[in-house]
């Protein structure tokens, strides 16, 4: 199973569209694997609708949800960061599903 | 030669339309100019910020603009603290502290710097927890400058802690093309014949609503609102020739004069704790 330390793969860059979107290309990198990525948001607070939004909120606007589930695991995030991303990805699958 | 230019006696977001004209002027001036502040007895995040981006588009082009304190004790001492007369002397402000702070570019650190200063300045009142919001505010509102805004001069960032309403007011403004601007160049919806004030409501109120071309988008400033509304606070916009104001589920609309770019100004009680999602809706 694939681990991502995001204070490492993004460094002080973790709150523009910019740096959410490399975070996704690093997600969809690893789309076909057969075990979900892991994200390790440790010792980390990213507090950014942006780059939520651009990372997985774009991916739930592609792909459904339960899809996006299997392939990512989200661990050691801190809960408020938890409850806006769950919000973001809940949003875009309700967008993605009334198209 | 030096003209003055009248402060009024209360620099908040609720003068904002006396603020804007001044802005105006003093934009408009092209000689040597002073900020007389000194029957100015009240100042908010939102007036300090946008005297600070007037003073900076005014010294892009080469233009000296000199501050006359105020007389007021408490009105003077917030100056200071806040290093407005710092500012305009053309001194750099607000390294490492809640100062006036001019950003070039969405800084992480910065931003998580700012809460930090607010815990430690506020202690038992703000904590760790409790910031968020004001940090998510200020990274949302950071985001939406460096994309969208165009402004010459970057943006300019005060925060402050206001005992009397236990509330944290968060000022950011732009010298840039103004929301609705931004969301007429890209043709969103019908917003191009809209009123400003119309274009600034439906880009806070609007799901989905972005200038993003055929991109996902328009939650930051939706969420801005649910997150400081939620808390019983207030969201001010202030862009072009319109001010919009949130204040828990009352919108109100005001015509301003003409002011370039945004100023976004919010009051957020950070007590309250943040709502949590419904628990179907728990992915990760």
């Amino acid at each position: 199973m694939a681990h991502l330390l995001i204070s490492e793969f993004c460094g002080s860059n973790h709150v523009t569209r910019a740096d959410g979107a490399r975070l996704r290309g690093e997600v969809e990198a690893h789309w076909n694997d057969a075990e979900p990525l892991v994200l390790d948001f440790s010792e980390l607070r990213i507090a950014s609708v942006s780059f939520f939004d651009e990372s997985l909120g774009l991916l739930a606007a592609k792909h459904p949800v339960e899809e996006l589930a299997a392939k990512v695991k989200v661990i050691n995030i801190d809960p408020q960061d938890r409850s806006l991303l769950n919000s973001i990805v809940s949003s875009r699958a309700k967008e993605r599903r009334a198209s | 030669m030096k003209t003055e230019f009248k402060v009024p006696a209360r620099a908040t977001d609720n003068d904002s339309y006396q603020l804007c004209k001044l802005c105006l002027e003093l934009e408009r001036h092209s000689g040597r100019a002073v900020l007389d502040c000194r029957e100015t007895q009240r100042f908010g995040p939102i007036g300090i910020a946008m005297m600070a981006s007037t003073v900076a588009l005014r010294r892009a082009k080469g233009l000296a603009t000199d501050l006359l304190l105020p007389i007021d004790d408490d009105a003077r001492a917030f100056i200071e603290e806040v290093s407005f007369d710092r500012f305009s002397e053309g001194e750099e402000t607000g390294l490492g502290t809640l100062e006036i702070r001019r950003l070039d570019g969405l800084d992480a650190v910065y931003t998580s710097r700012v809460v930090e200063l607010l815990a430690e300045g506020v202690p038992g009142r703000i904590t760790d927890e409790n910031s968020y919001p004001i940090q998510l505010c200020l990274n949302e509102l950071l985001q939406n400058v460096f994309e969208w805004s165009q402004s010459p001069v970057g943006c300019f960032v005060l925060t402050r802690w206001f005992k009397k309403t236990r509330s944290v007011r968060l000022a950011v403004v732009d010298r840039g093309i103004g929301i609705p601007a931004a969301l007429r160049r890209s043709k969103v919806r019908s917003l191009h014949r809209a009123l400003d004030a119309d274009v600034i409501e439906a880009a806070v109120m609007t799901p989905d609503l972005t200038s993003r071309a055929n991109r996902v988008g328009g939650l930051g400033l939706k969420t801005i609102r649910e997150v400081v509304c939620g808390r019983a606070g207030r969201l001010t916009i202030v862009s072009l020739t319109a001010k919009v104001t949130w204040a828990n589920s009352k919108i109100s609309r005001f015509r301003s004069p003409p002011f370039r770019g945004t100023a976004v100004e919010i009051d957020v009680r950070p007590d309250a704790g943040f709502a949590e999602v419904e628990p179907g809706s728990i992915l990760f």
